[in-house]
């Protein structure tokens, strides 16, 4: 991590050199100027990425130099016309998978999609089959009206009497 | 006094407590196994007067925060002269030490109640209460000592102190850390009686109405911490949300499923004696999170917004857990087969009791989702070598399904009856109830700003909103059907069956909070920059910003950007909305104070992104409209007053109630 950070520094300081570093002024004007489905895009794909310095943020909820960087470069290559899977690719080639949000749909990272959605099926299907379409049968003490249990206990007296 | 002393009667008074409690576990252990009742009396009340140290403990703190006496490096690193009185009392729980401190406060005292007044019932499983709780005061007495103590001396002596972190100088962190802890800490007594039960061998009615108080208590208060946290979040850190579903958000939320999960499970148990093992098993969770979740903030395993810096008191929180896990499970293993099965034989089928498992199965799989969301660092980086932080969209990604299934089960199960299916009308109910949510669903769509999403979203929150009125349908029906029972009289049902009606309204304050976080799932926004006597507007509002204002509040220089609303069609004013943002003595950072105009179907939220301090120059601000967060705060006063209504029931965990009932 401490790595991905040094290269997004060092592309930081090397981008603000060759041009001005993007504001969120700057980069309001030129999410106007796109159009309706590639800002909608916009704001999808860089609510895919995670603030570097931030935690728990993406990008576009943060307004950090690295957000605004990243963001930037998200604007840049919509306007150049690529498409979103060209874009993912393209900071997860560059930074790792660390850079997203949420675990990829491949290899190990699968699991974390997995057993939830296993458990989820899976235990509904047991609760359905064991509680729910079970018959009911209730011969539980509540069944038994009072009547009853007094006529219980008063036999049970007789009898102790008669012992 | 000498401050000097301060540090020292405050090192003094909290070993004191070490050993009182250490006292207290060995001499409840052997009061328990002799049978011993005056013992047990002296364990009990080495544990009060522990309490009654700590409490003077905390008060010498307090009083050296209150006395800027910065020879206590504690009050040294979190407070300084500038701090008004109000956030010198707060900054007790603003690091590592005073909230570690506070949370065994609160434990104590927690404690020391649990054993004063326990019922008379209840006398043969106090023993073990007692040595289980003191085992775990004894613990956090001895982190205190050890790695997690406040009194350390800061010489030589400061002139100031580094002042305390400006993101907590806020309101709502007076209130929510408190009232957190209240909820982890009351959460302790269901735990005791838990491993009280498994020693004791079995369960009883009296342990029943015990852990219902307690257990309600704590959710009531870890419920309004949850969301006093979410407040300052929204107020304070300027990203226009409140939950990102950062760890240790995460974590405070798993306790709260687990009491949730227990409250349900106490239910069946109270009215069918089934699921005693569950409850058990629930009040050990809802505990061991709510020290999981003490863990995470504190040892910086996991990188949140809450962790304070790398401390060594980690792995002993983690050791900690260790223990308590396997003293847990060896107990259940070994004990829980003598636990008595339910007097009342298998029932389950379409019944009330079958959707209160049911409810216990959602609640669980969303403790797993976000359990696994939230160790996934850890896990990644054992597997995998990386780090790889899940972050919202995981969550978000299982949350909706959850959230629908929540609603369904509310309002089906709550048309359900014990031993018997469905209330008679209910089926008609039921459809009707969808009919009658429709225009509600319409005004709310419209007003929430719900068609500004696309796609599969839209359809997600539509459904979310026709579903959770017409729970809310279901629910009244279930309720106006109690009322007939009564002849519509308030006082017997009142009376009679008051935890029913918290139940209604902490179900309907759960609707409300639903239908709030759908609302607010998208809004809209705009970044602008203005000048003086510029205008902008969104959303059928003009704002016109006139210039950059300096004042001081407080300790705190605030450089605000003023904007005046007034309606775009009509052109009547509707107030002011300050962004600002603030300069403390003791930081270099300019920290947000978002301006926000509250309505109840939205809220305008501004972020001063960026100025200058001059007047004529211009700023940057992000305005967002978010619909219905006014909703998300309203729900947590219906579940707070639904949880005080349902602890507060006279007769509910008497069995002989139910007979009645029937």
């Amino acid at each position: 991590m401490k790595q991905c950070i040094f290269w997004l520094g060092l592309w930081v300081s090397v981008s603000t050199v060759v041009q001005a570093a993007p504001t969120e002024a700057s980069l309001a004007v030129r999410v106007e100027q796109l159009s309706r489905a590639k800002q909608v895009l916009y704001q999808q794909l860089s609510d895919e990425l995670r603030c570097p310095t931030c935690t728990g943020l993406s990008v576009l909820q943060s307004d950090a130099p690295f957000s605004l960087q990243i963001r930037a470069t998200v604007l840049e290559q919509l306007e150049q016309g690529k498409s979103a899977a060209e874009i993912r690719d393209f900071f997860t080639s560059r930074y790792g998978l660390w850079i997203l949000r949420s675990p990829p749909v491949e290899g190990i990272h699968l699991l974390a999609w997995f057993i939830p959605t296993v458990i989820a099926v899976v235990g509904a299907l047991a609760v359905w089959i064991v509680f729910w379409r079970r018959r009911r049968s209730s011969m539980g003490e509540r069944t038994r009206s009072r009547e009853e249990l007094v006529a219980l206990m008063q036999q049970e007296l007789e009898k102790r009497r008669r012992a | 006094m000498n401050s000097i002393m301060v540090a020292d009667y405050g090192y003094f008074l909290l070993a004191l407590c070490f050993i009182c409690h250490l006292y207290g576990t060995v001499a409840s252990l052997v009061a328990a196994g002799m049978r011993h009742r005056r013992l047990l009396r002296s364990a009990c009340w080495s544990c009060v007067m522990s309490t009654v140290y700590c409490f003077a403990a905390a008060l010498l703190l307090w009083w050296a925060l209150v006395h800027h006496d910065y020879s206590i490096g504690y009050v040294y690193k979190n407070s300084s002269d500038d701090l008004p009185w109000f956030f010198r009392i707060s900054a007790f729980w603003s690091s590592l030490e005073g909230s570690h401190f506070l949370w065994t406060l609160l434990l104590g005292v927690y404690t020391s109640i649990a054993l004063l007044t326990y019922a008379k019932e209840n006398e043969h499983l106090i023993p073990y209460v007692s040595a289980s709780l003191q085992a775990v005061l004894a613990w956090m007495f001895y982190l205190a000592l050890t790695y997690s103590d406040p009194f350390v001396v800061q010489y030589p002596l400061p002139e100031n102190g580094l002042g305390m972190n400006a993101l907590l100088q806020n309101m709502y962190m007076m209130a929510h850390p408190p009232s957190l802890f209240t909820g982890y800490t009351a959460l302790a007594i269901p735990f005791g009686y838990a491993m009280a039960a498994l020693a004791y061998g079995d369960i009883t009615e009296g342990w029943l109405r015990t852990i219902r108080h307690w257990t309600l208590y704590g959710w009531t208060f870890l419920t309004v911490g949850i969301f006093l946290g979410g407040r300052w979040a929204y107020v304070e850190l300027g990203w226009a949300g409140y939950w990102a579903w950062d760890p240790v958000e995460n974590s405070s939320f798993l306790p709260w499923l687990f009491a949730t999960a227990l409250l349900h499970s106490l239910v069946v148990q109270a009215k069918i004696g089934h699921l005693k093992r569950l409850s058990i098993i629930m009040a050990f969770l809802a505990f061991f999170f709510s020290f999981f979740g003490t863990f995470i903030t504190r040892s910086g395993v996991i990188s949140s917004v809450h962790s304070f810096a790398q401390s060594p008191i980690g792995p002993n929180y983690l050791y900690f857990l260790a223990v308590l896990g396997v003293v847990a499970l060896l107990l259940y293993a070994l004990r829980a087969p003598s636990i008595l099965p339910a007097d009342a034989q298998k029932v389950w089928g379409v019944s009330k009791e079958s959707a209160l498992v049911v409810t216990q199965f959602l609640l669980q799989t969303f403790a797993l989702i976000v359990f696994i969301g939230t160790m996934y660092p850890i896990a990644s980086e054992a597997i995998t070598g990386v780090r790889f932080h899940v972050q919202a969209p995981y969550f978000n990604a299982f949350a909706p399904y959850i959230g629908l299934a929540f609603i369904v089960a509310v309002a089906i199960g709550n048309l359900m009856r014990y031993h018997k299916g469905i209330v008679p009308g209910g089926k008609r109910v039921i459809w009707l109830g969808q009919l009658l949510a429709l225009p509600l669903t319409l005004l709310f769509s419209v007003q929430g700003k719900i068609f500004a999403s696309q796609g599969f979203a839209l359809w997600m929150q539509l459904l979310g909103v026709q579903l959770s009125f017409w729970a809310m349908f279901c629910l009244s029906y279930d309720l106006w059907l109690r009322f007939r029972q009564v002849r519509f009289q308030w006082m017997p049902l009142v009376r009679y069956n008051q935890a029913y009606l918290g139940a209604y309204l902490a179900h309907l304050g759960l609707l409300f909070a639903v239908l709030g976080f759908l609302g607010n799932f998208r809004g809209v926004d705009k970044t602008v920059t203005l000048n003086p006597g510029d205008q902008t507007s969104l959303y059928g509002y003009d704002f016109k910003f006139e210039r950059v204002q300096v004042n001081q509040v407080q300790n705190a220089t605030l450089y605000t950007a003023p904007l005046a609303i007034t309606a775009s069609q009509s052109g009547r004013p509707l107030g002011e909305v300050i962004p600002a943002r603030a300069k403390y003595p003791t930081a270099d950072q300019l920290f947000h104070e978002v301006g926000i105009h509250s309505h109840f179907w939205h809220d305008i939220y501004v972020v001063l992104s960026a100025f200058t301090p001059s007047e004529s120059e211009a700023v940057t601000l992000q305005i967002f409209i978010n619909p219905t967060v006014r909703i998300v705060w309203i729900s947590v006063v219906f579940m707070m007053l639904g949880g005080l209504v349902a602890m507060f029931d006279p007769s509910r965990g008497r069995r002989s109630r139910d007979y009645a009932e029937a």
